[in-house]
């Protein structure tokens, strides 16, 4: 009874902040989406466009993916090898899983401190868009630093959970988006 | 580094990743930047090219045209779709497996994604095919088949991407890809006719005047969207990225009424499927670019070339050594990873044979069909599994025969490079 209250606190809140980061994938493709369709119509209908709705789409798009990715690893739909894994008993399944996410926690963490490096460059020369918004950069490369972040909590989480007993994941359909 | 340490370096990196799981595009980028940060010392290079990879407006191409065929398949414009075109010839020879190949080709002209088409026309045509007194296996196979489809006749993902890494025009290669698709198509439904000739007992009766009119008022606005994205794209009046924009938001109307009865719940979670299988694919393009970069920068295209050179290989030979690659390669990847992974090798090689870079294209991506219909990793394959309830094996056996005709038209299509290029030209 007291376990289980701060447990399920903490998996609403988890919960919570899943549903956030779907939500913003979500968002930020379809205003991409949404935008450049008005771009088309007010080029078409209306003769006027700007091009600085272009590369704010780009951006929103760029956004959704690196907000994505750690989703995509939630939902096991990232595009990756499976084969090793299908080869193996539970427990060698756990092993390789662990094996594979601390590989990619590595590489998010890497991400995280690239796009960190990338986005104080940016915000050091002052680069700005090349258009008459003259918006600044930094906040678009941010996003590979905000992927790297969100991608390594999500990765921590999958680690505790490839070793719960409850723990299996929507990770054994992987693959399941790719083209 | 040397050109050999550095190809052990940037293989045996992604490969290890790759074969133990890590996501492709993230061992792709660990690859590349681990050579990169070797060789020069500097980690944030990575941050930038990924960046930089999909900071391109044709890029959102990918992700519009996924979201739109998310959107289409689970809205009811696929069951519309196939309704009317059943009308219209369930009842001739070939019947509903015939309507299936149809009802994909037309589906592929909207959707640019094998697996997409495969997952779209199979929830909607399997049970149906089954309750016909259509064999399992041959359903299953077919429709795992045809799926192919979805990526040869445009708009294609894969070939947005080889646009992209190969600076070819994608309206050209989107060109290229319509005579080899509709061939397919047709050899597929002239197969399915020979086929199925005696199974009369699974046409359909002939639907009256009146059953066709209604299937086919119903299905209008769907069949309408290929004629605005193509007609759009080769009337030159949207570009592919502007078409895939205006594809989503007629998806969205078109749909509306369905996912009105089906609740905004329903909706939200299409919309999040579709930009999340998106963003799962813009990472292999992006960390595919760090990647290409380690690779060009070690030089390991450029030795290669020399090397083929040095071999006198002839094109047709070279094409042959190609084809076994990319058929070896899309066993174990998918579509675009194998395309991302190879094209940085392939296409200066194939500047040096003098061959069309669109003819390539269009060769890839026949082979990439096989692929996806070839185990151990054929997606096509696991999503009909998961779709028929059976095994992959059950699919793969169905998908036999249907194998040979795609080997005939790979043989086709890599030796008369006009079939391709007629259109284009």
């Amino acid at each position: 009874m007291t376990d289980a209250g701060p447990r399920s606190g903490v998996q609403t809140l988890l919960r919570g902040w899943d549903v956030l980061c779907d939500a913003a994938t979500a968002i930020l493709f379809i205003a991409g989406a949404v935008f450049m369709f008005v771009m088309v119509v007010t080029r078409y209908g209306f003769a006027w466009s700007d091009p600085s709705v272009e590369i704010i789409v780009r951006y929103c798009m760029i956004w959704g993916t690196f907000v994505g990715i750690s989703a995509g690893m939630r939902y096991g739909v990232n595009i990756r090898f499976t084969l090793i894994e299908h080869l193996l008993n539970d427990r060698g399944k756990q092993i390789l899983r662990t094996l594979a996410h601390a590989a990619t926690l590595l590489i998010a963490v890497a991400l995280a401190v690239s796009g960190y490096t990338l986005t104080d460059e940016t915000m050091m020369f002052n680069e700005v868009m090349p258009t008459a918004l003259r918006w600044p950069v930094w906040p678009f490369h941010a996003a590979v630093c905000a992927g790297g972040v969100l991608l390594s909590i999500q990765l921590v989480r999958s680690i505790i959970d490839v070793w719960r007993p409850d723990g299996r994941r929507a990770e054994d359909a992987s693959a399941a988006g790719s083209v | 580094m040397d050109i050999a340490s550095a190809s052990l370096l940037l293989v045996g990196v992604m490969a290890i990743l790759a074969i133990i799981g890590v996501p492709i595009g993230l061992a792709l980028a660990a690859s590349g930047a681990t050579y990169i940060y070797i060789t020069n010392g500097v980690l944030p290079v990575s941050g930038g090219i990924m960046f930089s990879a999909l900071d391109k407006t044709p890029v959102l191409a990918i992700p519009f045209f996924i979201i739109a065929a998310e959107i289409l398949s689970r809205g009811g414009a696929i069951k519309r779709l196939v309704s009317a075109v059943d009308s219209l010839i369930g009842h001739l020879p070939g019947g509903l497996a015939v309507v299936a190949v149809i009802s994909t080709i037309i589906f592929s002209a909207m959707c640019g994604s094998s697996i997409a088409t495969a997952a779209a026309i199979g929830v909607v045509v399997l049970p149906e095919l089954i309750k016909r007194g259509y064999p399992q296996r041959f359903s299953l196979g077919l429709i795992a088949m045809s799926g192919g489809l979805g990526i040869l006749i445009p708009p294609s993902i894969p070939l947005i991407i080889y646009g992209l890494v190969s600076n070819e025009s994608i309206g050209k290669l989107f060109k290229a890809g319509i005579v080899p698709g509709l061939l397919f198509g047709a050899l597929l439904c002239a197969y399915v006719i020979v086929r199925t000739w005696s199974w009369r007992e699974t046409r359909r009766v002939r639907a009256s005047f009146a059953e066709r009119r209604d299937a086919l008022v119903a299905a209008t606005d769907v069949l309408i969207l290929p004629v605005i994205i193509l007609g759009s794209i080769y009337g030159g009046i949207f570009t592919p990225t502007e078409a895939s924009a205006v594809a989503v938001v007629y998806a969205l109307v078109i749909t509306a009424p369905e996912y009105h009865r089906q609740g905004f719940r329903s909706f939200v979670t299409v919309i999040a499927r579709g930009c999340i299988t998106s963003a799962a694919i813009l990472v292999v393009l992006a960390g595919a670019a760090v990647f290409g970069y380690a690779m060009t920068d070690s030089g390991i295209p450029q030795s290669l070339v020399g090397w083929i050179t040095d071999q006198k290989l002839t094109a047709l030979g070279f094409l042959l050594a190609a084809n076994v690659l990319l058929i070896f390669l899309g066993m174990f990847l998918e579509v675009i990873s194998a395309l991302l992974i190879t094209l940085p090798i392939f296409l200066p090689l194939i500047a040096l044979m003098d061959i069309d870079p669109i003819h390539f294209a269009i060769i890839i991506i026949i082979n990439m069909e096989i692929a996806a219909v070839t185990p151990p990793i054929g997606l096509n394959l696991f999503t009909l599994s998961a779709i028929g309830k059976v095994s992959v094996g059950e699919v793969f056996r169905g998908t036999a025969p249907f194998l040979v005709l795609a080997f005939f038209m790979l043989a086709l299509i890599t030796y008369v490079p006009e079939i391709s290029l007629v259109l284009v030209d």
